[in-house]
């Protein structure tokens, strides 16, 4: 037992003193004490061979303690993130609240301000959506249709906030195409999404979004006569050229992961 | 506190096959002079220690069964007999023979017979542990560090450790590979309703373990003469198999049969290091169309199906996903039912153990003369052939729970056998 609480001070030693380190010492001083005996218990009566194999078990002492103090700490601005991020809702919510009946009486102009008011609770809604979605990208695939709902709804709130804007505020003529972009911009955001994700079927989702995609690019260009509206609607038949293209892509791609893949396979043999 | 371990995969899967078999894996190794019983003792504690599985009891928890971590005493483990040579072969089988339950304190039992100026060391484990494979290796590490620790004074802990899950078969699969694999739900495995002739299940049956050994001549003489075929020597003794099996149970020529054979699935893993003692075993159902007109027809025929396999990349991984799914998704005691009604577990087997090699299993350089392992005692119907070989001798073991009538079906098996591996290395007298 000498020699084991030696290793114990040894591996611990130049640390300095604090209450977890003096709590740390003191559990694996009684968890060490505890193997030693059940190991003689079971029938080993050289103390050689009980030493060695419990320093086998506990083969950095110092390195684990080290693990255990950033882990503490890692916990403990966990646990700050947490409450920065609820008393910084609380604040952002009261100024922006406060800002807004400012204005709103200093100006008196009621009938604009509210829309920095929503603009402001769709942003902060955006970003809450945004932060789980990257949560729950870190989790398994199972969660990964959730996160596809909340970019959308992100997206969906972020147009709604452009479109307010635009009508309210410049009272922008053709401020509806604000929503088809906003479509737009929610497909895309998917595709993106499926691909980084490495979703299993999102080949099918860049294929089914293609010409939905073409027929609100073209809408949008018509409506702002960038394109007439004849021929433009080519726009539609012509997208099909890219869904070709994207799929003749994906074979190639996934032909040559194949002629890896025998290559590998065929080293693994040899060795 | 209590400590407990995760019951894994193949943990749950062995306990299940409680119906089919005892679930023990035997060994046998004589060695010609006296074993260093206190050195002995050290290495089993520290080995314990190391796989603290083997003194652990499976807790049949019917949401989430677990393994229950045990104090013990080395006593519990190991015994030592002094035995006379006409004794030692019944003391061997008595000792073989037993069943270790899963809720006992130990899953291992170690047994030295003293007989004259040799030790006969035999260990039965709890197949719930490690299969036959991680057995050999437990072995090995076993004689090592006891060479180690009697020759050199190192201490005994040089055991590998790290994780039981099945999962480890897919760690070293390219991404690709392993994505598939862990797709196979497809359980590839057909029911097979030929049986081995055994008499049907008494009260008064006894676990036995029949034993026939082919000679090192005869062996080679199989290596050699399956390379003229391009056969191996699973496929020699498969076609030796299915031939003596049609003529024993008086299977009609024109019948489909098939046996299943073990593959070992560390066949996917290129290191081991991080991977503890468990099971990684799947099966191969071998099936041959007919009998065939000879035994060289038959062995084509288990070739054929035999490289069918071979030459599937994810070999041995099919259903593994869909066990685990099964486990994962019910609690134990409803998975088991399901898994039971889908699961077949083959009638007819065969477990191609291999090489026990005699320098690495030698103690203080002294070689083991002879020895064995086999597998688990299958309760009839169920039947499976164990193949092992040390020094080129090739063993082939059949543990069976019957009586004397059974005893004498098997013997008249490995009769056949011999005469159809003779007439395969072209010694038949015919």
């Amino acid at each position: 037992m000498k020699e084991l609480m030696k290793y114990i001070d040894d591996s611990l030693s130049g640390i300095p003193d604090s209450k977890s380190f003096y709590k740390y010492k003191k559990a694996i001083v009684d968890e060490i004490t505890d193997r030693a005996n059940e190991i003689t218990h079971a029938g080993i009566d050289d103390e050689n061979v009980v030493r060695d194999l419990i320093i086998s078990e506990y083969p950095d002492i110092r390195g684990e303690y080290g693990r255990l103090v950033d882990e503490e700490k890692k916990k403990r601005h966990k646990k700050q993130i947490r409450l920065a991020c609820i008393f910084g809702s609380i604040i952002y919510f009261l100024v922006i609240v406060i800002a807004f009946l400012a204005v709103s009486f200093v100006t008196g102009d009621w009938a604009h301000t509210w829309v920095y008011l929503v603009s402001f609770i769709f942003a902060y809604l955006s970003a809450a959506l945004i932060w789980i979605v990257v949560k729950l990208s870190r989790r398994q695939s199972l969660f990964h249709p959730v996160s596809r709902i909340f970019i959308a709804l992100a997206v969906m709130l972020l147009t709604l906030t452009v479109f307010l804007y635009l009508k309210v505020i410049f009272d922008v003529n053709k401020s509806w195409l604000a929503f088809i972009f906003g479509v737009l911009a929610m497909m895309s955001a998917d595709g993106i999404y499926a691909e980084k994700a490495s979703e299993r079927f999102a080949i099918f989702f860049h294929i089914l979004y293609i010409v939905p995609a073409a027929a609100m690019i073209y809408i949008i260009l018509g409506s702002l006569s960038v394109i007439p509206w004849h021929p433009g609607w080519l726009l539609i038949p012509a997208s099909l050229i890219i869904v070709l293209l994207v799929i003749f892509i994906r074979i190639l791609d996934h032909n040559k992961h194949k002629s890896q893949e025998i290559e590998e396979d065929s080293e693994w043999k040899d060795s | 506190m209590e400590r407990q371990l995760t019951a894994e995969l193949w943990d749950k899967m062995h306990y299940l096959f409680r119906d089919f078999n005892d679930r023990m894996v035997h060994v046998e190794l004589e060695y010609d002079y006296r074993i260093n019983i206190n050195a002995l003792k050290t290495v089993l504690v520290c080995a314990f220690e190391k796989i603290p599985v083997l003194h652990s009891s499976f807790t049949d928890n019917h949401i989430r069964p677990y393994w229950r971590v045990n104090e013990y005493n080395i006593d519990d483990v190991l015994s030592v007999e002094e035995v006379s040579e006409d004794e030692l072969a019944g003391a061997v089988d008595d000792f073989l023979t037993q069943c270790l339950p899963p809720e006992n304190q130990v899953q291992m039992k170690v047994c030295v017979f003293n007989h004259g100026e040799k030790s006969t060391l035999c260990i039965v484990e709890n197949h719930m542990c490690m299969d036959g494979g991680d057995f050999k290796f437990f072995l090995k590490d076993l004689c090592r560090n006891y060479n180690d620790y009697v020759e050199k004074k190192i201490s005994p802990i040089d055991m590998r450790q790290g994780t039981r899950s099945y999962k480890s078969v897919y760690k070293d699969l390219s991404q690709r590979d392993k994505k598939a694999a862990e797709n196979l739900y497809r359980n590839i495995n057909k029911k097979d309703d030929h049986r081995f002739p055994l008499t049907e299940s008494q009260n008064g049956d006894k676990s036995f373990i029949a034993r026939c050994n082919v000679s090192a001549d005869k062996f080679l003489k199989i290596k050699s003469e399956g390379k003229k075929y391009g056969a191996t020597i699973n496929d020699m003794l498969m076609a030796a198999y299915y031939f003596s099996l049609y003529e024993l149970a008086g299977f009609g020529e024109e019948e489909s049969v098939s046996i299943s054979c073990a593959i070992d699935l560390r066949r996917h893993i290129k290191d081991m290091s991080e991977t503890g003692y468990t099971n990684h075993t799947a099966w191969m159902q071998c099936k041959i169309p007919e009998r065939g007109r000879d035994i060289f027809e038959t062995l084509q025929y288990a070739i054929r199906s035999a490289n069918v396999f071979k030459q599937d990349k994810y070999m041995g991984l099919y259903g593994l996903p869909l066990l685990s799914l099964g486990y994962k998704i019910m609690p134990h005691a409803a998975s088991e039912e399901i898994i039971k009604i889908g699961y077949s577990n083959p009638m007819i087997a065969m477990s191609n153990i291999g090489i026990l090699e005699v320098d690495k299993l030698a103690l203080e350089g002294h070689e083991p003369v002879k020895g064995f392992m086999s597998g688990a005692v299958k309760y009839k119907p169920y039947v499976l052939l164990s193949a092992t070989s040390m020094r080129n001798e090739l063993t082939l073991s059949m543990c069976v729970r019957g009586n004397d009538e059974d005893k004498k079906i098997v013997s008249r098996f490995f009769e056949l056998m011999k005469k159809n591996i003779d007439v395969l290395i072209g010694e038949s007298a015919e």
